[in-house]
């Protein structure tokens, strides 16, 4: 689960830095840096899920 | 090959003011040290202390050798590809071993010199989250990484007039990417390194009982915490001022305006810190209070010579309650082990103090850097989202990347015995406090 997270964080930033090249007006640019930062907040929620301590190694 | 941005910032007048502040610099990561330390247990003090050495003088070293021929200097040679029409300056390509550079007083020479200290400082910051886990030769091998790939293509990104730093001109966003102090260079990715490491190592035995939820382990020392935070205001105040001057263009009239912001940020977070755990927990918390002071110094470092004193407070206000409430979170919900809340107090607090600059209003004259009446608050507050999101987004997973990598060679993490016993025992063979036994499991 931690790969797909790892996956998703740069997908995110491919997203923002594809917007500032393919965008000249704010709005837009805005837009598509707002969902690059949700894929981003979507990967890192990822990765804390899957390096949850499991219960066999914390008890 | 061609070169990047003409520098920035420094020229010929300002090179004794920042000899001296550069000179100042050594005393943050000795507060640092000082605050791992005293976060960690008694059994692994002595472990902290020669971790945090070793990292600063590996960190040097590589970056030396290695690290400055990658990130280079603003209008030195780089890499450039064509994107968009547009030119991304990605890599400086410097000889390696410094032999590219000549001291003669050039600012170049002033900048790499700043950056042997704050590239050590980055490293430090992950040693205090494996505290009493992390074997010695992992961390060795792990700041060896940083020093000479991470830390210095981030900072040739922001610094040395790489894309990020050229996204005013490319892509007219304010003034590109603005950092002065470091507090995306430095502690966001000395933070973020923490929180690859606290995933890569899990948490301490008996951190996350079962039945229990999350278990407190105070740090055996608050006096070295404290009193780290005390040291360190000096460093920091240097650090700031002289990453100002040379990396945002501000001049040497602007110190005391650049340590005021500092030391007002971080007043306001530490009364934060303080009001908020007497209310929380009836007494003030001095661990907690030590991150909100820390808090307030990093979020600063963004924004030391653009804001009034005003909005320093403000912004180290606001800092002080982020980091409050970040340090619960990432413990209680996110199971993130951080015996110092290094990731909490360094990333979040960094983040906050990178946005601030493109939410809250900016002094006018720095350095002729920002004028009255063309602030495009909206175009600065993009550049400064997409530094935090490559941040995020790139250096994050590549770190953590690493890190795993190595963590498959060669296991970081010390045996259940070693951990019992403590990394003093186990990886130096003796006791920082030989004459004392301070813990019954001890």
């Amino acid at each position: 689960m931690k790969f797909a997270g790892l996956l998703l964080l740069p997908a995110g930033w491919v997203i923002i830095i594809s917007a500032l090249v393919l965008f000249s007006q704010p709005a837009l640019r805005w837009t598509f840096v707002l969902a690059g930062l949700c894929i981003e907040v979507g990967g890192l929620a990822t990765i804390f899920h899957g390096t949850r301590p499991l219960k066999e190694l914390v008890e | 090959m061609i070169s990047g941005t003409p520098p920035l910032g420094a020229d010929a007048s300002t090179f004794p003011i920042c000899g001296i502040l550069i000179a100042l610099v050594p005393l943050t990561p000795a507060g640092l040290a000082l605050m791992n330390c005293g976060f960690g247990r008694a059994r692994s003090a002595a472990h902290s202390m020669l971790s945090s050495l070793s990292v600063m003088a590996i960190a040097a070293i590589v970056y030396c050798l290695l690290g400055f021929s990658l990130q280079g200097f603003a209008g030195g040679p780089a890499r450039v590809f064509l994107l968009g029409g547009k030119p991304w300056d990605w890599i400086a390509c410097q000889a390696l071993g410094m032999r590219g550079l000549v001291f003669n007083g050039a600012p170049a020479t002033q900048g790499m010199l700043l950056q042997v200290f704050t590239v050590g400082i980055a490293a430090l910051i992950p040693v205090s989250t494996g505290a009493g886990r992390w074997r010695q030769r992992s961390i060795w091998i792990s700041t060896a990484l940083l020093a000479g790939w991470s830390y210095p293509l981030f900072a040739h990104w922001a610094w040395g007039g790489g894309w990020l730093a050229q996204l005013g001109t490319n892509f007219n966003l304010g003034h590109g990417f603005l950092d002065a102090g470091g507090a995306g260079t430095v502690h966001v990715m000395g933070g973020l390194s923490a929180l690859a490491i606290a995933w890569t190592l899990g948490p301490r035995r008996g951190k996350y009982l079962s039945e229990e939820g999350s278990a407190a382990i105070p740090g055996h020392n608050v006096v070295y915490v404290l009193f780290g935070c005390a040291v360190i205001i000096p460093g920091w105040i240097a650090l700031n001022s002289a990453g100002a001057i040379l990396f945002a263009g501000a001049e040497s009239w602007q110190i005391p305006l650049i340590a005021v912001n500092t030391m007002l940020s971080s007043s306001a977070s530490c009364l934060v810190a303080v009001i908020g755990t007497r209310i929380r927990f009836g007494k003030p918390d001095a661990s907690l209070c030590a991150n909100g002071w820390m808090a307030g110094l990093i979020s600063s470092s963004a924004v030391c010579c653009f804001v009034t004193p005003l909005v320093a407070i403000l912004i180290g206000l606001v800092a002080g309650m982020l980091v409050g409430i970040s340090v619960e979170v990432l413990e209680v919900f996110l199971t993130v082990d951080d015996s110092g809340g290094a990731i909490s107090v360094h990333t979040v607090a960094g983040i906050w103090g990178l946005l601030a600059l493109g939410i809250l209003p900016r002094i006018s004259n720095v350095g002729g850097l920002i004028h009255p009446g063309a602030q495009n608050n909206s175009g600065q507050l993009l550049a400064q989202v997409v530094g935090i999101a490559t941040l995020l987004g790139l250096m994050l997973p590549m770190i953590y990347g690493l890190n795993l990598l190595l963590n498959r060679i060669d296991p970081q993490r010390v045996d259940l015995r070693g951990e019992r016993l403590g990394m003093d025992l186990e990886e130096l063979g003796g006791g920082a406090y030989p004459e004392f036994v301070i813990h019954n499991d001890e």
